[in-house]
């Protein structure tokens, strides 16, 4: 590591520390009140206290399970069509209209769709977070299986490849950095989802846990919550991250 | 070394390994058809290394691709080994001139050279395939960058690593399009004497495409001269210079100097 990007990180460091004593500072002297801010310190005692009687990792794992299956699904879909339509002109004729309809619509807005079709079930939970995160699954990799160099097709013709050759030799691995940036970002939206649906319906999550402390004005809990949400976010940032360096490696120089 | 044989190539007609019979080929457009190629016809012995030269727009490449199987005539056919071309195939591997785009890039170097392996009919077990890319990569002098991608290679290694990957099809006929235009004078040299090596040690029939007269007339055992609109063979000449060609002497003999006296005149002299 450079000198200077050691200097970044210690500043980034800084920087968290400076905003969770302003923190600290605004709810011990009242400055806002305590029913609506804790101190940090009242935060992370919730927090222990959840991690302790093992209610944390409880919502931890409704939430991350619904939400990872929801997401899957989305990207059998995604990547399965998006591979169909991204090889097919003919079926890109006729879907791409459907598509362009479909796709500026808000997940929220079929939220109300959902619950109407499903119940305040966890099927419905599930069907929300994968209609949600398809689609930014499903563009990426039509966007990836389109622009594979052409010149690449004539030298698999030249090699006598068959059709599932150029699939899985040539057409998926070029369009992998395409479909990993839609994968990262349907992942992103899968969460959101996955606290949104379960704030509607009586699944234990941690979704469902933030309402309810908000409801009964317990803002330790609250934050206890919101803390855990954010640390989710970046430990699955974080295995992306990881995951897609691995894989667009070839595009690195060194 | 193998010595060239000059006297053979009268004998163009004995069941010659490619032959292209009254080949046109035109594409439509708003006012009827553009031809490109128009009556070519030629004769390619196996073994041969044969050059076409001509100025850009000619339908050289078209030609190539024609042979390659890439695209059908409009008129004519190609006969390949005894039967007519329909298809690319395996036994005709091209180079292609934009090497970049014709490598995978997620691939390392022995990867790529793997895929022509894998996608062979012949079964082979791991080990045997990789003693064959190691001899192919150490044939092109790449042995020492097998693990890197194509992005962290030279232009000329990139155009090394897709021949090595066509050598690995084990083809009759290596089809070359124009394929070290895009390099600098010095690696263009050096991948003509590899390239002229490797014809003669695996006895390959080669088509190579250049706009470089001296390039054509280097390597050729026989030089095509083709002029455009439409795209026809407007002279075929014998090279008569022994082997094996040296880029100093063989690039001051008489004889060479003759040679591309004549083939100037049917380059076009403006742009």
């Amino acid at each position: 590591m450079t000198a200077r990007a050691i200097l970044l990180n210690i500043g980034s460091v800084v920087v968290l520390l400076l905003f969770l004593a302003l923190w600290q500072f605004a709810a011990v002297t009242d400055l806002v009140s305590r029913v609506f801010l804790p101190p940090v310190t009242d935060a992370f005692d919730a927090l222990w206290r959840q991690v302790e009687d093992g209610s944390l990792v409880q919502a931890i794992l409704g939430t991350t399970g619904r939400m990872l299956v929801g997401f899957a699904f989305a990207v059998v879909v995604g990547c399965g069509f998006g591979l169909l339509i991204g090889l097919s002109p003919t079926v890109r004729a006729y879907i791409e209209p459907s598509l362009e309809f479909l796709r500026p619509l808000p997940a929220s807005a079929i939220i109300p769709v959902a619950i109407l079709m499903l119940g305040l079930t966890k099927t419905m939970i599930i069907f929300v977070i994968a209609f949600g995160s398809l689609w930014p699954i499903l563009l990426a990799t039509i966007q990836g299986v389109k622009s594979v160099e052409p010149r690449l097709f004539e030298m698999a013709r030249t090699m006598e490849l068959s059709s599932r050759e150029v699939i899985t030799s040539i057409v998926l691995p070029s369009a992998v950095p395409d479909i990993f940036a839609g994968v990262r970002l349907g992942l992103t939206v899968s969460l959101i989802l996955a606290v949104i649906t379960e704030m509607m319906s009586a699944e234990v999550g941690l979704g469902a846990n933030i309402l309810h402390a908000a409801r009964s004005f317990n803002s330790p809990d609250l934050f206890a919550g919101v803390i855990t949400l954010g640390l989710l976010g970046l430990v699955i940032n974080a295995i992306m991250e990881t995951a897609q360096r691995h894989l667009t490696r070839w595009q690195q120089d060194y | 070394m193998v010595q060239d044989k000059p006297m053979q190539r009268a004998t163009d007609m004995q069941s010659p390994l490619l032959s292209i019979e009254n080949v046109s080929f035109s594409v439509p457009v708003a006012q009827g058809k553009l031809t490109i190629l128009q009556n070519i016809s030629l004769n390619v012995r196996q073994g041969e290394f044969v050059s076409i030269i001509g100025g850009s727009g000619c339908g050289k490449t078209t030609l190539l691709r024609l042979i390659g199987g890439l695209n059908r005539p409009t008129e004519g056919r190609l006969m390949f080994d005894g039967a007519p071309i329909e298809q690319p195939s395996r036994r005709r591997a091209v180079v292609f001139q934009d090497y970049s785009k014709a490598l995978l890039p997620w691939r390392t170097v022995t990867s790529n050279v793997q895929l022509a392996l894998d996608t062979d009919p012949t079964p082979r077990d791991a080990a045997t395939k990789k003693k064959i890319i190691g001899r192919l990569l150490e044939q092109v002098g790449l042995a020492e960058a097998a693990d890197r991608f194509p992005r962290q290679l030279s232009g000329g290694m990139q155009q090394r690593l897709q021949i090595a990957r066509c050598l690995a099809l084990e083809p009759k006929m290596l089809l070359m399009d124009e394929p070290f235009g895009a390099l600098d004078a010095m690696t263009r040299q050096t991948l003509q004497d590899e390239i002229a090596k490797l014809a003669k040690e695996t006895g390959m029939t080669v088509i190579f495409i250049t706009h470089d007269i001296e390039e054509a007339i280097y390597l050729g055992d026989r030089v095509c001269a083709m002029e455009s609109r439409p795209g026809r063979i407007s002279a075929v000449l014998d090279i008569d210079l022994k082997f094996p060609r040296d880029q100093l002497t063989t690039r001051e003999d008489e004889q060479f100097l003759r040679y591309r006296h004549e083939l100037f005149q049917y380059l076009p002299k403006k742009h």
